[in-house]
């Protein structure tokens, strides 16, 4: 595979499609299973969430082999560094815990991950975008970057507050994906007038 | 490393993306390999020689 222009979108819409399809293969698994008898077809529907994850993970490792080296070289970095990060915090957690840390959770686990791999990539992007066109510049091409994360953030932490998503979590999960959506295409234009 | 892609890239009269698309890199690589902040791999190296018409100690300079 080799670099491709305008990957970032295609794969952007492909991740998306996909986290679209796992929502609605989450509300017909949960809307139908209590009424499936048939064991084969209720394991069938219960796995069927699998779908979707599989083909977001491919797009990712398609959207990884369409990067040119340089690219690949800083998601590598990032990884690399998030994973660092994500390590050490993990193994000092029953450390901290012991002087009133709470236990450490599935759910702040995956917290724990995801903001080290978010921390990572901003530091690096952000040294990157430094080297090439010093501090001032880097600080407006990271505008769209760090607009998308606080408007992502903003969106969840609205719906959490609004609507608590173990209430209604297709809704919330439908909202939340518009919420992407929109702030995904602020994004496409800032970068476009910040970063072209 | 220093290289002399952005004055061999001014020569032919080429912008950067212009250099981006015969190497199929972003433009952004170019841009990184010209100021110096990122050393191409040997594949890309030789390719940047070969577009060029140059040999790459020509180019390339440690």
């Amino acid at each position: 595979m080799g670099y491709l222009k305008g990957g970032e979108k295609r794969y952007f819409l492909e991740v998306f499609g996909a986290a679209l399809l796992f929502m609605a293969v989450g509300w017909l698994r949960r809307t139908t299973s209590q009424s499936i008898a048939d064991p084969t077809l209720l394991l069938t529907v219960n796995l069927l969430p699998l779908l979707p994850i599989a083909l977001m993970a491919l797009a990712l490792w398609r959207y990884y082999g369409h990067r040119d080296e340089l690219q690949r070289q800083i998601i590598l970095n990032t990884s690399g560094a998030g994973a660092l990060l994500a390590f050490t915090v993990f193994l000092a957690w029953p450390v901290l815990a012991r002087i009133g840390l709470p236990p450490l959770t599935a759910k702040a686990a995956l917290l724990v991950l995801g903001a080290s791999f978010m921390l990572c990539g901003l530091i690096i992007s952000f040294l990157h975008h430094r080297a090439v066109s010093g501090f001032s510049g880097a600080a407006v091409q990271m505008v769209p970057t760090l607009s998308l994360l606080a408007m992502i953030l903003a969106v969840f932490a609205a719906l959490h507050g609004l609507l608590p998503a173990h209430t209604a979590p297709s809704l919330w999960s439908f909202l939340g994906m518009g919420g992407v959506a929109i702030a995904y295409a602020i994004y496409r234009f800032l970068k476009a007038r910040f970063d072209p | 490393m220093k290289n002399r892609v952005r004055e061999l890239r001014m020569e032919k009269g080429w912008s950067q993306a212009d250099l981006a698309e015969q190497l199929n890199v972003s433009r952004q690589t170019i841009n990184a390999i010209e100021t110096g902040r990122y050393d191409p791999s040997l594949p890309l190296a030789f390719t940047l020689a070969r577009l060029f018409r140059q040999k790459i100690e020509n180019i390339f300079t440690p």
